[in-house]
């Protein structure tokens, strides 16, 4: 079982491309263009995305809930991923950020602040409990929200 | 006042009598220090505006060489040369104190006259650099190893039998393809996203004593 979990995740690393020009100890700049980047402190380290694949954005809608929801995923080391949801968000406007991980590890809730969001960039600022000096300049397919003019 | 007077006279004396010594030693120690500028490219800082960069390339260095030359007025002699430089700056997110270390074998030209002599030097070596840097308030130590050249104009003026005064231009050129950074106990190679490959290098102006035996 061991020889297999090992060879599994041989597969899984020699699978992911590694931007090598990507140094994961140095927070991005706070762009709005849809840079593709992502980083924040936990427990006062850096977590960086980049280096080992791009961010991952979800949109969906929950017709029980009535909320919209963006989800996500970056890859920030070679097995760790760090994954929030934004509830609502909508540029120019704070919402909550809810069911943040590190891995397996659950972060508590916090609040997000919008600056742009277009139906193809999204970016912002998040801070929590857990979550610190968060930031994020993405790009995603989803409906067209706002005017995609940036607001700091 | 007439005492002073003297006093000056004398010691002028002495030092120009001595100073026909000093050129016919062969071998001299030198120490050095002054104000350091980095060149090139900056790479694994941890902000890179313009700013920020522009006070961060200036720095202090310091240096010690031993160099032993052939006879006559245009000489030619070698020796070793060790040059640290310093370099530092803060931001609101972090700070940088980069350290060079370059230690290299020197190849000299010198033309010794009475009083003065002029020098060429230049050689190949090896340079230790170091980014102590911190990223809010967390240690990170940026390394990037690698071999350098260098070469150096200088001046001298002879004091008395064993001593000069001496002034030193020295330029240190390197380039690399990438750094190591240490962080939060991990490794990574981060290669130059420019064009492959990053020159840096760093001028320095410096004074000190030249020791002749």
């Amino acid at each position: 079982m061991k020889k297999l979990l090992f060879l599994f995740l041989l597969v899984f690393c020699c699978a992911c491309e590694e931007d090598k020009s990507v140094d994961p100890t140095l927070m991005p700049e706070a762009t709005t263009s849809g840079q593709n980047t992502l980083g924040c402190l936990i427990d006062g380290w850096l977590y960086v995305s980049g280096r080992y694949g791009r961010p991952e954005v979800y949109v969906h809608d929950d017709e029980e809930d009535g909320n919209h929801y963006v989800t996500v995923v970056a890859k920030v080391g070679v097995f760790n991923v760090l994954e929030f949801t934004l509830v609502n968000p909508r540029q120019g406007a704070s919402c909550s950020y809810i069911k943040a991980a590190l891995d397996s590890d659950k972060l508590k809730d916090g609040e997000t602040y919008i600056t742009r969001m277009n139906g193809s960039i999204i970016s912002g600022t998040f801070s929590g409990e857990d979550l610190k000096e968060g930031r994020f300049d993405l790009r995603y397919d989803g409906d067209s929200e706002g005017s995609g003019e940036v607001i700091y | 006042m007439r005492y002073l007077h003297c006093f000056l006279w004398g010691m002028l004396t002495a030092i120009s009598l001595h100073a026909q010594n000093a050129g016919d030693k062969k071998s001299f120690l030198s120490v050095h220090a002054g104000p350091s500028w980095y060149l090139g490219e900056l790479m694994g800082i941890t902000d890179r505006s313009d700013a920020y960069r522009s006070d961060l390339r200036k720095g202090v260095a310091w240096d010690a060489s031993c160099l032993t030359f052939s006879s006559g007025t245009l000489r030619f002699g070698g020796g070793v040369l060790y040059q640290g430089s310093s370099y530092k700056n803060t931001h609101e997110n972090g700070a940088d104190k980069i350290q060079e270390h370059y230690i290299a074998p020197q190849i000299a030209l010198a033309m010794v006259k009475k009083h003065y002599s002029l020098q060429l030097s230049g050689g190949a070596g090896y340079q230790f650099y170091k980014d102590r840097s911190k990223v809010y308030d967390k240690p990170r130590k940026v390394s990037m190893n690698k071999l350098a050249g260098n070469f150096a104009f200088s001046g001298e003026y002879f004091l008395n039998g064993n001593w000069g005064i001496s002034g030193r231009l020295n330029w240190v050129i390197s380039d690399s393809e990438a750094y190591s950074v240490k962080y939060h106990g991990e490794t990574w190679n981060v290669k130059n996203a420019k064009d492959g490959t990053g020159y840096f290098g760093q001028l320095s102006l410096l004074f000190g004593l030249n020791y002749h035996f």
